[in-house]
């Protein structure tokens, strides 16, 4: 781990409040959705990113709409800390016309390009050459871009994870590997799954920086990123960050987490949550106030009950909509 | 001007005037340089592809523009996908189609949806070339046509090219394309010469063409097939039956007219496709043909494709493992029940 | 092995022939190709070639009349036990069986021709097609396709077409473009053409006109039309069944215009069986109602009703299209007066009906408005002479102005 003198120095208060308030975002937000999949409203599958708010927040507070992130089944927090539209979302969840996707996408494919989102991904492991093709579009294209792979534990074990990073790193490409070790893929432990004491270890085999961090402490996250993404912006290639972190929910929802001890569960909820420590550290080095968290802390809710009355009130696509947006054009036997 | 070329210099020079008109126009795949970063190798001894294809682009262009790949198909095509999606126009080589295996997800589960996935604010515009076909003695895994794979994927385009000429003009436009092209070239074909317009022009994706005119009966083929078809068509005319050859050229967009016209004229069709008899664009035609064309049939719709089997190595079993003309005749013998075609 | 000997169908509607004449005794040898037997059907008289050679064993006798299908001989070896034989090979009784079921079947398709569809006919799609747009019944045609396929070029055949003619309409099919078609005469319009003419050629025709006053009729009509509203009817008691009425009374009582000349000899039907000539977009058929003289008003009208819906369906069968002994032709739906039918050959006698008017008439010194049916009534000068076919469509006045004796 190398001194982070610098990067706490680069911490404003501005920066702090966004990030503080990305995170209660993502948290209300990801609530939200758990209680109102459990009335029958929200058609599919979720799977819910609460609890893992510092990796997200703590990544992509370094980068903005130019650079690139890539992301899981769980990419509800990516999308919201890439700057997604929270209403756009929610009416996406709800599978209706007016999401970002159109309804098209669903909680598993929400993507903004605008925003440099490329959608989470229904594909575990999906996320490694994504990255690396954005990565290289940014290289070739010089434009001092990043692009930034989200990947659970679970993708760690996947094929992909082999020949994304390692082309990453023979092209030398300014990607970042955020790995999101929750401890369980799907519902197998991680010890179990993955050959490895750490997924941070498995950057020695690619000769690029690869290490562990608290990933429930946000400025810890936010350290290692900067030192990542600087890292990549000055074309000195990729690099591997591995966050230990844990999912407030199960896999899914309706996940009974049977393989969860209740122990661990208080403890993550309470001491070891993200955001009660992120709000300890900026009022104890003065970053906020009490009063100003507070308010941000309504403002979000506001917005998150705007989202669902969005949703709520918005159409669902029509039918003719079914076989648009497959291809830019799809025509035959024209005249030469 | 036209001059003779083969069929890999069409490919060739679709590459490379497609890349030096658009920047963003790039090449990957495995030794589509050859052996790059090899320090005693002078440019014009790298590879330039397994066939040699690719030769001569790196010279041109840099390693920046043709760019080597670890044999990983999945990384690399993954990251084609998603090149193209963030601002870049790529070409991906799959050496050889059979190794789809390796990275079908890439192509089926992301290239192909990610458009559809985010509600069309993405465009995907990749082509992978790739090479196919029997006849090289390359047995089960390096011979396959796995074009009807492809052709059932929505969100994928399909080029099958029949000749240098239509493998030149159609790349180009695969190249200029903003969708996901898949490009297949068939490697027993990468020698054949014919005559190719200089400099850069599109032949239309979904076009088909009539590559024979006849009133009888109606042969489509599928790629190098069609060459099979006008041999057949040659000796058909021996005994007054005139067929029309047509070319489809692109199996995703299907040109449903033509074909349907066509079958329309001479009420009798018969498919030579190689690839294997189950699922593939032979029984996709033809059920195209018997739903909206039913009316037209004097005969029941007969194929002519590859059997049931991987692609054998033996010289005496590959021969008979490919459509001919013979079996061609065959079939026509059997569907008008004149035997004394086959003897032609 | 003896071979079976079967009454042969000639032609679509024959269930039956007889025997006219034994053109070989039993127990003579008999070459292949050779004339066995004459037989008789309804209108045609045909010669039975032997299927085979060998002895001939006689199972049917001269005059007998058997069912298309069954055994009439059987040709053999000398000396065979011809039954004997042909049992050891295949169960003849049971080949009999299955041709008595495919005649039961032949018989069931008339009742309900849309089963002629099942039948199993092996025709490509394309020709099944232009056989429908030219109103061809392929279950006629012979295919000459691999495996007895009728295909497409077997009808263009039937149908007389060249190949130029063919490509270009292939040609107009694809550009969808409209030009003058030169129809071909084929089908029913030929039939009608040659019967047509036929008949003008062979008969001496003459026709007769009368205006019949049937306002009384109308009145009886339009009663007689409320009452049957409220009761059974799905059919309405029409004008034309009140004629065919009128007409049946008076052929009952003139014999003479209920007759046909042929071949020299004028034949008189007792049984009244009326064509009804009906008009299609194909063209013109005429139905028969069988015994119209057992039938009253209300059965004509219902016959009448059935056949022109069996008409317009396309459903009636040859049985229904032939038989008629007098027939009437109606154009008054087009608004004609009078005018010249021509004879349905060989029958003596078409009533023409048409459209009624109201007219002023004098009666009793005054002018009333009465409605008038224009009749013309075309007779074989052959078979009859002016005055009895006058007073036989004078009596058909006479019905239709005193309706109540329509009813006697």
């Amino acid at each position: 781990m190398r001194a982070s003198q610098v990067q706490q120095e680069s911490l404003t208060s501005e920066k702090a409040k966004w990030m503080y308030q990305k995170m209660v975002e993502i948290r209300q937000f990801e609530d939200q959705v758990h209680e109102t999949f459990s009335t029958g409203v929200i058609p599919g599958f979720v799977h819910l990113y609460a609890g893992e708010e510092a990796v997200a927040v703590g990544v992509c507070a370094h980068l903005d709409d130019k650079d690139f992130i890539t992301s899981t089944h769980r990419g509800h927090g990516h999308c919201i800390a890439k700057g997604c539209d929270l209403k756009g979302m929610m009416a996406e969840i709800y599978g209706k016309s007016t999401g970002l996707c159109k309804g098209k996408g669903g909680s598993m494919h929400i993507a903004d390009v605008s925003k440099g989102m490329l959608g989470a991904n229904g594909i575990v492991g999906g996320g490694f050459p994504l990255a690396t093709g954005a990565g290289l579009t940014a290289k070739l294209k010089k434009n001092g871009a990043v692009a930034v792979c989200f990947f659970g534990d679970g993708a760690n074990n996947h094929g992909t994870f082999h020949e994304g990073i390692n082309q990453a790193a023979i092209w030398n490409l300014p990607v970042i590997f955020v790995a999101e070790n929750n401890g369980y893929g799907e519902a197998t432990p991680f010890e179990y799954a993955s050959s490895c004491k750490s997924i941070a270890d498995r950057a020695t085999s690619y000769s690029i920086p690869g290490e562990t961090v608290d990933g429930k402490d946000t400025i810890a996250v936010y350290e290692a990123a900067q030192r990542a993404v600087e890292r990549a912006r000055n074309g000195e290639g990729p690099s591997l960050i591995e966050c230990k972190t844990y999912r407030n929910y199960g896999h899914f929802e309706g996940d009974a987490q049977t393989y969860k001890t209740s122990e661990e569960r208080d403890e993550h909820l309470t001491a070891l949550d993200a955001i009660i420590r992120f709000r300890e550290h900026l009022v104890a080095n003065e970053l906020s106030t009490e009063e100003e968290l507070h308010g941000i802390d309504e403002q979000v809710q506001e917005a998150v009950r705007d989202a669902v009355e969005f949703a709520e009130k918005s159409p669902l696509p029509e039918a003719d909509q079914l076989t648009t947006d497959v291809y830019v054009n799809y025509k035959s036997g024209e005249e030469e | 001007m036209t001059r003779e070329i083969s069929f890999a210099d069409a490919v060739n020079e679709a590459i490379s005037e497609t890349m030096r008109k658009d920047d963003d126009v790039i090449l990957l795949g495995e030794d589509v340089a050859g052996g790059a970063d090899v320090d005693h190798l002078q440019n014009d001894e790298a590879w330039g592809g397994v066939m040699g294809v690719t030769k001569g682009l790196i010279q041109e262009f840099g390693k920046n523009r043709v760019l080597d790949t670890p044999i990983a198909e999945a990384g690399y095509v993954g990251a084609a996908v998603s090149a193209a999606a963030t601002g870049m126009r790529p070409i991906a080589e799959l050496m050889f189609n059979d190794f789809i295996g390796s990275c079908l997800d890439e192509v089926m589960n992301q290239g192909a949806k990610l458009r559809y996935m985010f509600g069309g604010h993405a465009k995907i515009p990749l082509v992978i070339r790739t090479m196919h076909g029997a006849g090289f003695r390359a047995a089960a895994q390096h011979s396959q046509s796995l074009y009807g794979l492809f052709t059932a994927i929505p969100g994928v385009k399909v080029i099958v090219p029949s000749n240098p000429r239509d493998a030149k003009g159609l790349l180009i436009s695969a190249i200029e394309d903003d969708d996901m092209v898949v490009f297949f070239e068939d490697k027993t074909l990468y020698n054949v010469k014919a005559d190719v317009p200089e400099g850069y022009y599109t032949i239309p994706i979904g076009q088909a063409d009539i590559k024979r005119k006849g009133d009888d009966l109606t042969i489509v083929a599928i790629g190098k097939q069609v060459q099979i078809a006008l041999m057949a068509a040659e000796k058909l005319e021996q005994k007054g039956i005139q067929a029309e050859v047509v070319d489809p050229r692109s199996l995703s967009p299907l040109d449903e007219d033509t074909i349907l016209k066509s079958v329309q004229k001479t009420n009798h069709l018969i498919i030579v496709d190689e690839a294997n008899p189950r699922c593939n664009a032979a029984t996709d035609i033809s059920a195209l043909v018997a739903d909206k064309g039913f009316d037209f049939l004097d005969a029941p719709i007969k194929m002519v494709t590859g059997p049931h089997s991987p692609v054998p190595f033996s010289p005496s079993l590959e021969d008979v493992y490919l459509p001919s003309p013979e079996k061609i005749l065959a079939v026509v013998a059997e569907m008008i029940d004149d035997e004394s075609i086959v003897a032609i | 092995m003896a071979e079976k000997v079967v009454m042969p169908k000639f032609g679509m509607s024959m269930q039956e022939g007889t025997i006219a004449e034994w053109l070989k005794k039993e127990n003579d040898v008999v070459e292949k190709g050779e004339p066995l037997v004459t037989i008789s059907s309804e209108k045609i008289t045909n010669e039975l070639e032997a299927p085979s050679s060998g002895v001939l064993k006689i199972e049917a006798v001269e005059d007998e009349t058997i069912q298309v299908g069954h055994t009439l001989a059987y040709i053999g070896e000398e000396g065979e036990n011809l039954q004997a034989g042909l049992s050891s090979y295949s169960s003849p009784s049971k080949q009999e069986k299955s041709v008595q079921k495919q005649e039961d079947s032949a018989v069931m398709t008339k009742t309900t021709p849309a089963a002629i569809e099942k039948k199993r006919v092996k025709i490509s799609p394309a020709a099944k097609k232009l056989a429908k747009t030219n109103d061809i019944d392929f279950t006629e045609l012979k295919g000459t396709g691999p495996k007895g396929r009728i295909t497409k070029q077997d009808v263009q055949d039937y149908l007389g077409w060249d190949a130029f003619t063919e490509k270009r309409a292939e040609k107009r099919d694809a550009e969808k473009e409209t030009i003058n078609q030169a129809i071909p005469v084929k089908g029913m319009r030929k039939v009608i053409a040659d019967r047509m003419q036929h008949s003008l050629q062979e008969s001496a025709q003459l026709t007769l006109m009368k205006k019949a006053d049937i306002t009384e009729l109308l009145e009886i009509q339009k009663q007689a039309k409320q009452d049957l509203q409220a009761g059974r009817s799905s059919f309405t008691l029409t004008l034309t069944a009140f004629i065919a009425r009128a007409t049946v009374k008076a052929l009952l009582k003139h014999k003479a215009v209920n007759s046909a000349y042929l071949d020299g000899v004028i034949h008189t039907y007792n049984d009244i069986h009326l064509g009804m000539a009906t008009s299609l977009d194909e063209g013109l058929v005429v139905p028969v109602v069988f015994h119209a003289e057992k039938q009253g008003v209300f059965e004509l009208a219902e016959s009448i009703h059935l056949l022109s819906q069996k008409a317009r369906a396309q459903k009636l069968s040859n049985d229904q299209l032939k038989g008629s002994t007098f027939t009437i032709t109606n154009l008054g739906a087009s608004g004609i007066e009078f005018f010249t039918p021509i004879l349905n050959s060989p029958e003596a006698g078409i009533l023409g009906v048409g459209a009624y008017q109201q007219s002023l008439v004098l009666a009793d010194d005054e002018v009333e408005e009465r409605s008038v049916l224009p009749l013309s009534l075309t007779f074989d000068h052959r078979t009859l002479d002016g005055a009895p076919a006058s007073s036989f469509l004078k009596d058909i006045v006479f019905y239709l102005e005193h309706p109540y004796q329509m009813l006697l």
